[in-house]
């Protein structure tokens, strides 16, 4: 029978391959998809908490939904940021953005 | 019954992580846009299964119609991502997430037997709706109004961020 264990070990390797993503990957969108895909693991994790301990109220659900809310807003300055970033360098590599470094 | 929805879960768990490690790896950015869009409608059926019916229809609407939709709109207007493959950049990232995951697995499975294992809980929707919509109201009012003040700065930082390159631009020619 699948228990809250199932949910965590789902939501760990999520997690685990978002942070992957961020390390390995140069192009700034697969670093949005990335962190997306962290804020999915939390989500995933605050929602399986609240359900498996309903008695604590419904605040993981609540907080699951304020995440939800708060990754578009990131999505929507993120990607802002990446079309003026290519529009600039004419590429959205990380590693070769250097005008801020000095 | 149990037998079925368990038989659910568990293929939504594995297409969850295998359209995850697509997303990230996939060759093409269209191809792992569209993985992510599938993960999250995998996501959302975890919150089906888990009784949060409210927030399946958020995580869809908001998730896949919006912001997934957004990602995917924004990926067309660039070129063909470059193959640069740094083999020690991609090493260090799976030794430093494969460390991190056997971490985080000994911890859940010395924490299981502490953990509150009940079965699944079934909330009636309509009972659901109301609770949230009260919690909302009573305990989380000025929160939501932060949040709507927060959606509303980061569409006007968006704007203005792609605004000013235009001016630029438009200044130039």
């Amino acid at each position: 029978m699948i228990n809250l264990t199932y949910y965590l070990l789902i939501s760990a390797i999520l997690f685990t391959i978002g942070i992957y993503g961020l390390i390995s990957k140069r192009s700034f969108i697969r670093l949005l998809i990335s962190i997306e895909i962290i804020f999915n693991a939390a989500n995933l994790n605050l929602v399986a908490f609240n359900t498996y301990n309903i008695s604590s109220g419904l605040g993981g659900h609540i907080f699951a939904m304020f995440a939800i809310a708060i990754a578009a807003a990131e999505a929507a300055v993120g990607l802002a940021l990446s079309v003026t970033i290519f529009r600039s360098n004419g590429t959205i590599d990380v590693t070769k953005l250097r005008k801020l470094r000095g | 019954m149990s037998f079925f929805i368990d038989t659910i879960i568990l293929i939504t768990g594995i297409i969850i992580i295998i359209t995850a490690i697509l997303a990230i790896e996939a060759r093409s950015l269209v191809y792992g846009v569209t993985s992510l869009m599938i993960m999250s409608l995998g996501i959302a059926i975890m919150f089906m299964i888990l009784s949060a019916s409210y927030l399946t229809i958020f995580q869809i609407a908001v998730y896949v119609g919006a912001v997934v939709s957004l990602i995917l709109f924004t990926v067309m207007l660039f070129p063909k991502e470059e193959k640069a493959f740094k083999l020690s950049q991609e090493g260090l990232g799976l030794l430093a997430a494969l460390s991190f995951l056997s971490i985080l697995l000994v911890s859940i499975i010395s924490a299981s037997s502490y953990l509150h294992q009940s079965p699944y809980i079934n909330i009636d929707i309509q009972q659901w709706g109301r609770e949230v919509a009260k919690n909302i109201i009573d305990q989380y009012g000025m929160s939501i109004l932060a949040l709507s003040l927060l959606l509303s700065a980061a569409l006007i930082g968006a704007l203005a961020i792609g605004k000013a390159d235009t001016v630029k631009v438009k200044g130039k020619t």
